[in-house]
């Protein structure tokens, strides 16, 4: 397994979230049950839990043709509802892990909060996996097909640190000139999101932004997310941490690509 | 106040907010909503900053529920024909106040988030706790005539 490449150092980064997340064929014999056995594992870790409705499957066939499908009807009867767990440590991580799914979050709870860089949330997801692959083979709940994986940046960038008004924007991110054009007063607000296929890779990247505020403190934020989501060679370790080292590089150099110079000499310590 | 009470279509049962902390990095967008909208966060976003003792005396800050439960609010607020006046009450608690024609709207927020309504037209009042699924039928009460 090759190491997770260096990447650019920044003292202060716009980064308040990050996603690695695996989603793979519902596990149809998991019940609310064994999710509490598993927290019963990872207690002194995460000592907090929420329940929250199960998310919707993302289905994305990155450019193939959907397999076809009949027009019989189908009907599940599902045992039990079903949920997503909140699994909560008392500082940034989060576990989210449903059916179909299994979500590593890190959360910038506070300001001072520093961003873990990458490398360590890579260890941290592998160990949380591979504790959740052994759980389920102990109770012969797999295996696990997956799907596809997901590397997400979340970053945030709050009024008056690089920028005062929504024309400042395009000192920050390299963007479509219609923020500046002459026709048109300044914007009043924007969101936007760009999804590129890489079909021969099997692989999406979304970009999203928005003008929005915090709901936490009502903070003005342009807020701007890099999702990379595709699918890996196998589901085996190997082949998903691989692929999310790939993620974060190209996450990396997108983020690179669509923030100006001058943000990143910012973020980096300097000055706008 | 010499009231009399008239019945509007609100139910006064027992309001608990629901899940009234958001996730530290959830956000708002403000595009395809009322420009009121923004104009009330940037309000209520003011009275949070507000210091402990504001008011002269020891009055706390803004709760985080209160504010939940204020954001929560505005969603719904925005859609009045005027802006609402939005300002602090001692205890943690924020309030919206609005004037059309002959009807009187205000809204409390309670530190815990509950929120209190009070309904007035030429005199006759009602008031009491709000369910916040009931909060459309009292804005809708103020926006008809």
């Amino acid at each position: 397994m090759r190491p997770a490449r260096e990447s650019t150092q920044y003292l202060d980064p716009p980064v308040i979230e990050t996603v690695l997340g695996v989603e793979f064929d519902p596990l149809e014999d998991l019940r609310l049950l064994h999710l509490g056995l598993f927290w019963a594992k990872i207690r002194d870790q995460y000592p907090d839990y929420e329940t929250k409705p199960e998310a919707a499957p993302v289905v994305d066939h990155y450019g193939a043709k959907p397999p076809s499908t009949s027009d019989e009807v189908k009907v599940q009867v599902i045992a039990e509802p079903r949920f997503k767990f909140w699994f909560k440590n008392k500082h940034e991580g989060l576990l989210q892990v449903q059916a179909d799914r299994f979500i590593k979050n890190w959360r910038k709870m506070t300001a001072g909060a520093a961003y873990p860089k990458y490398p360590q949330l890579r260890e941290e997801f592998a160990g949380e996996w591979g504790r959740y692959r052994a759980f389920l083979q102990e109770h012969g709940l797999g295996p696990v097909r997956v799907r596809q994986c997901e590397v997400t940046y979340v970053n945030q960038i709050v009024a008056g640190a690089g920028w005062q008004s929504l024309s400042d924007i395009n000192k920050l991110l390299r963007l479509p000139a219609m923020i500046g054009a002459e026709s048109l007063p300044p914007p009043a607000s924007l969101a936007f999101q760009i999804s590129y296929l890489d079909a021969d890779k099997a692989r999406r990247v979304v970009l999203d932004v928005k003008h929005a505020y915090r709901k936490s403190d009502l903070a003005e934020v342009i807020q701007f997310n890099i999702t990379v989501r595709g699918r890996p060679k196998s589901s085996e370790d190997r082949d998903i941490l691989g692929w999310m080292d790939d993620a974060r590089d190209l996450a990396n150099e997108v983020f690179k690509d669509v923030t100006t110079d001058e943000a990143r000499r910012m973020w980096a310590g300097g000055t706008v | 106040m010499n009231a009399t009470v008239m019945t509007v279509d609100i139910d006064y049962r027992e309001c608990q907010p629901d899940d009234p902390v958001s996730p530290k990095t959830e956000v708002l967008s403000v595009v395809d909503r009322p420009p009121q909208f923004e104009t009330l966060l940037r309000r209520l976003r003011e009275v949070s900053q507000m210091a402990p003792g504001w008011d002269g005396d020891r009055s706390p800050a803004l709760t985080a529920l209160a504010i939940a439960a204020g954001i929560r609010a505005i969603e719904v607020l925005a859609e009045m024909p005027v802006v609402p006046h939005v300002a602090p009450v001692p205890g943690g608690g924020v309030q919206f106040e609005a004037e059309i024609g002959q009807k009187y709207f205000e809204l409390e927020i309670l530190p815990s988030g509950a929120m209190l309504v009070l309904l007035e037209r030429g005199g006759e009042v009602a008031q009491g706790k709000l369910a916040a699924v009931d909060l459309p039928a009292a804005v809708e009460w103020v926006r008809t005539a």
